[in-house]
């Protein structure tokens, strides 16, 4: 019987204030001796043998003043807006370097398209420049995926000297592969003679530039420092100004001089951060069997790694089939860039930029839902929880397409009001072949920005041979009809492939994304 | 394997400790394998993350290192290196569905009765366990674990288990959420990856706690009748419901987590051969969880007699120190308040703290106390000093203000370098100071000011019982008679049992 003394009532209230719902009398006995207590003292204050007796008698009186409210927890969170404002600033700045650039292009004339002639010569250049930004993106975009999927990890756990060491390597391996890449084409060019060297050279320029260029991205996306890109970007570009107006140099030298600029001050920038970075016992990394193999970690990334491939071979498979038909000649295999065509196709990027400010959000609200409702459905609700979810995502693509609708609203009224206004007058190319080309990319690429949507949620939820089968029948439906459409008819039909190709992407990013959300507490665990 | 032959081939398996991180377990660890050179060392080490620091370089006579990473990976076999990556591969095609249904879920439905249960039958656990590992010699860890079935499997078993009062959340009536079955089978599936390691062949295993890391050993035992040596430095179950009571887990998982250790704690203690706590005070917790008193023998930490050394020139600091960690455990903030008791009788003495703030909110805390009593001047913290040796001879009076402790190293030391010492009444203290220092109860800054008072203001007393602390650390806590012991221990347990001679007691 234990006295009930004020140091008694004392204690119980301290021990009330340290356990919840004690499992057993065994955790009170660890509770008191971290307060303190030992078998002596037990005996001497309240009279018992030992810690373990005293625990066992206050046990059910403890479980008694506790209320059974507290077993079951509600927990109610909220997307803070503070997350929505970040979001969408950090989706600003991942659309502005494409805003940038387009801006530079289109309406400052700021391209190749203002200083190619539409001659065979010309046209020779434009496509050499053209391809080897398009291969580019194609290159790093594997390795970017690749980069991505081990990064954050090694960035929520702080380990930022191992990150940047990643990172470095993930570069080189990139570049080299661009070198592998540059040297198989410039051997097939050289030996088949289908082109001149000097555009060769340009091409080969332009490839291991570009690639460097878009490998500078990603360790920015991870430590969300997307601003850093686009400062450099501009700087960059007004380079390019300042060379070309002021100093008179040939617009290719100028871009290849701010392409180079632009790689050097990526990596001054990387070494002010390493230099800012505190390695707290990063220093003494000396892990003695501990060193991930190369093989293994080709393996475990090797789906995003294709994965980061096919989507850009999605986007622009189109061009390779218009550039490779021609009236004159159905099966020529050179690849000749049809500027009229082009020009369609990149003034339809205009409309992913509004979906693209705020694609961050949209996933990020998506995700906190998912983590709130799994906390607030018991197992036993599980068709509950499966249904809220099935509901939300739906909410969440049906605002995201009228995001996509008024974002292509904006980008053909704005096209429409200036470069097709200006028309011939801004660019060489423009014709109604650009503008009809212009008005299928619109819906070809809010079907992309709408399946990409969908792809990130299953980025999230690891489904990287899901991603790499829809790419795979999204290419294949694009090939097909694009390639069947441009010989039959003409060469500019290979936007209608593109079209099929991106509504398939969208289809089926959809379905697999319900298909998963249908089992989505495996896939949250499968995630861990 | 690298064993030389005739030699004496031990693992030693730690748990957050050696090689990766500072403190006494991995000091106790350094010292057996490095001074222990006639024998062969095999080490496992559970970690928490693949790229933790080494801070300690391992021995010449460990021939075998195995670090297993239970968080930071991609894949649950990214740590086995030695394993060629055709052999990982080949594993993951031969795991399917069906192999998985018919092979795997009947040993994971027995391992999850033992998780989940109230009653733990260690026995079969361990038996499970092993075939667990049989079967992952064969079929892919990773495939395995995160296959949609089983994912189902342990679904079910939870729902079917709300009403089976045999499980541990249907008596406390918690309905778990969905979150909480994805987290409870995802520490499933991270702590239970041990068993996707290969255990080398050894002539004893040697756990360093009754954890995850006492796994494999059991395992070895089970498979082999390798004899297995537990040592116990803090209580192991203790230490968790301490944990899960202060980290932010809903009940379910803390229940979860309670009863996944209690079951593996079980475990280590049905197989152990014999069970060698740092000091007699943790035995109480091993003997109320069923250990019988014939299997264990308190082992001593051991302190070298050559490096903690008394002062060649013995002279008169005014000064009151204490070594530890600035840690609320060691509750830094008792001394601070007894700082100020004391210089209000003692006015020209000082004080200080020798350790690293390993809780940087509670040193913050600390150094808010001390400069709101105004002893700012008076008490300093001198961070982590990495020569300890010559730290206790920075002070007169060497000082533990702890609310827990298992057998402290630092009290130990103190005794050696021929310190008075007054620490507080917890864990294994009073084993070792005895009457050669003050004992006093804890969380009572009025008690620790009063015994450092007497001690600064009697002179002879506090020479007399420094002296007897050099004494009885000699006899006691040196680290020859630490090896000694273990040396005994390995004989006994090589021999094929446990013939342990208890009479050769010192006390």
């Amino acid at each position: 019987m234990i006295n009930k003394t004020p140091d008694f009532e004392l204690l119980l209230k301290e021990i009330n204030g340290l356990v919840k719902a004690p499992r057993d009398y065994f955790e009170l006995a660890a509770i008191l001796e971290s307060l303190g207590y030992s078998d002596q003292r037990i005996k001497a204050d309240f009279g018992y043998e030992d810690i373990f007796s005293f625990s066992q008698e206050i046990f059910q009186q403890i479980q008694d003043t506790q209320s059974a409210n507290c077993l079951n927890e509600k927990i109610v969170e909220k997307t803070k807006i503070s997350e929505l404002f970040l979001g969408t600033l950090r989706g600003v700045f991942s659309v502005l370097p494409m805003i940038i650039s387009m801006f530079s292009v289109f309406l400052m004339n700021f391209s190749l398209w203002s200083f190619v002639d539409k001659n065979d010569s010309g046209v020779e250049k434009a496509t050499a420049i053209a391809l080897a930004t398009i291969l580019s993106m194609v290159a790093t975009g594997g390795f970017s995926q690749s980069f991505l999927r081990k990064a954050y990890g090694l960035y929520e756990q702080k380990f930022s000297k191992k990150l940047w060491k990643l990172y470095i390597f993930y570069f080189k391996e990139g570049l080299f592969a661009a070198v592998y890449i540059a040297a198989l084409i410039s051997a097939f060019v050289l030996f088949s003679d289908i082109y001149r060297i000097k555009n060769l050279i340009i091409f080969d320029v332009y490839f291991l530039l570009l690639t460097a260029v878009w490998l500078c991205m990603p360790i920015l996306n991870i430590y969300k420092a997307e601003g850093i890109f686009v400062l450099n970007l501009g700087l960059s570009i007004y380079l390019v100004y300042f060379l070309k107006y002021y100093l008179c140099i040939d617009i290719i030298i100028a871009q290849i001089v701010a392409m180079i600029t632009f790689v050097i001050v990526h990596f001054v920038f990387i070494k002010i951060n390493l230099a800012l970075i505190s390695y707290k016992n990063e220093n003494k990394y000396l892990s003695a069997n501990y060193n991930p193999r190369l093989l293994f970690d080709a393996y475990i990334t090797a789906p995003y790694f294709v994965y980061g491939i096919l989507y850009y071979a999605l986007i622009f498979m189109d061009r390779l089939i218009a550039w490779s038909s021609n009236i004159k000649y159905i099966l020529e295999p050179v690849l000749r860039m049809k500027g009229e065509y082009d020009l369609g196709m990149n003034w339809g990027i205009f409309v992913i930029i509004i979906p693209a400010i705020f694609i961050e959000v949209f996933v990020r609200v998506y995700i906190n839902k998912v983590f709130i409702s799994s906390k607030s459905f018991s197992v036993e609700r599980e068709d509950n929880f499966i249904k809220t979810n099935l509901k939300n995502f739906t909410a969440l693509i049906r605002m995201f397409l009228v995001i996509c609708i008024i974002g292509a609203i904006v980008s053909i009224g704005v096209i429409n009001y200036t470069v097709f206004k200006w028309g011939i007058e801004l660019n060489p190319y423009y014709s109604d072949i650009s503008r009809n080309v212009f008005y299928v990319s619109v819906i070809g690429y809010i079907f992309i920005i709408g399946g990409l949507l969908s792809n990130i949620y299953l980025l999230y939820l690891s489904q990287g041979k899901t991603l790499v089968r829809i790419l795979m029948i999204s290419i294949g439906i694009n090939f097909t009809v694009g390639f069947i459409l441009s010989r039959i008819f003409e060469e500019y039909f290979a936007c209608v492939g593109f079209l099929a190709g991106a509504a398939v992407f969208f289809v089926l990013s959809t379905y697999y994304t319900y298909k998963v959300i249908k089992k989505l507490d495996y896939y949250l665990y499968f995630n861990k | 394997m690298g064993f030389e032959e005739n030699r004496l081939t031990i693992l030693l398996t730690t748990e957050g400790t050696y090689p990766f991180n500072a403190g006494g377990v991995s000091t106790w660890c350094h010292k057996l394998i490095g001074e222990m050179k006639e024998v062969d060392f095999s080490v496992i080490s559970v970690i928490d993350s693949p790229f933790a620091v080494q801070n300690f370089t391992l021995p010449e006579n460990v021939k075998n290192f195995i670090s297993i990473p239970l968080w930071g990976t991609m894949d649950s076999s990214e740590h086995l290196n030695w394993i060629p990556f055709s052999n990982i591969f080949m594993a993951k095609m031969q795991t399917n569905e069906k192999i998985i249904k018919n092979e795997f879920i009947p040993i994971f439905s027995k391992i999850l009765d033992e998780i989940l249960g109230i009653s733990k039958n260690s026995y079969d656990f361990g038996i499970n366990l092993t075939k667990m590992y049989e079967y992952f010699r064969k079929y892919d860890y990773e495939k395995t674990m995160k296959a949609e079935c089983i994912y189902s499997y342990y679904k079910t078993k939870i729902i079917k288990g709300i009403d089976n009062c045999d499980f541990f959340y249907s008596k406390s009536k918690i309905i778990p959420m969905i979150q909480e079955i994805e987290e409870s089978l995802g520490l499933i599936y991270r702590f239970f990856n041990i068993t996707n390691t290969t255990i080398p062949e050894v002539n004893i295993t040697h756990s360093s706690a009754a954890g995850f890391c006492g796994i494999p050993n059991v395992i070895a035992k089970i498979l082999h009748g390798t004899p297995y040596l537990l040592t116990e430095h803090g209580v192991y179950m203790r230490e968790q419901f301490l944990w899960t009571n202060r980290a932010d887990m809903s009940l379910f998982m803390k229940n979860f987590m309670l009863s996944l250790v209690e079951a593996v704690v079980r475990l280590n203690y049905a197989y152990a051969d014999l069970i060698c706590p740092v000091c007699a005070y943790n035995t109480r917790w091993e003997k109320k969880f069923g250990v019988e008193d014939n299997k264990i023998n308190v082992i001593y930490n051991g302190v070298d007699p050559a490096v903690f050394v008394p002062e060649e020139l013995e002279e008169e600091k005014r000064k009151i120190i204490a070594i530890a960690r600035i840690d609320p455990l060691k509750d830094i903030k008792n001394f601070i308040n007894a700082a100020r008791i004391i210089l209000d009788e003692l006015p020209e003495l000082k004080f200080g703290v020798y350790g690293g703030a390993s809780d940087k909110k509670y040193f913050n805390e600390c150094l808010h106390l001390r400069d709101s009593l105004g002893l700012k001047e008076k008490f300093e913290f001198y961070g982590y000093f990495e020569k300890p040796e010559k730290a206790y001879h920075a002070g007169d009076i060497i000082v533990l203000p702890s609310v827990s402790e298992g057998f402290p190293y630092s009290v130990i030391e103190a005794m050696m370098c021929k310190k008075a010492v007054v620490a507080t009444d917890v864990g294994g203290v009073r084993e070792a100071i005895g009457t050669c220092g003050l004992v006093v109860p804890p969380r009572n800054p009025k008690e620790l000011a009063n015994a450092c008072i007497w001690l600064m203001r009697n002179e002879e007393s506090r020479k007399r019982i420094s002296e007897a602390a050099r004494e009885k650390a000699s006899r006691i806590f040196s680290i020859e008679n630490f090896l000694n012991e273990y040396r005994k221990a390995y004989e006994s347990l090589k021999n094929g049992g446990f013939a342990y001679d208890k009479q050769d007691a010192r006390f």
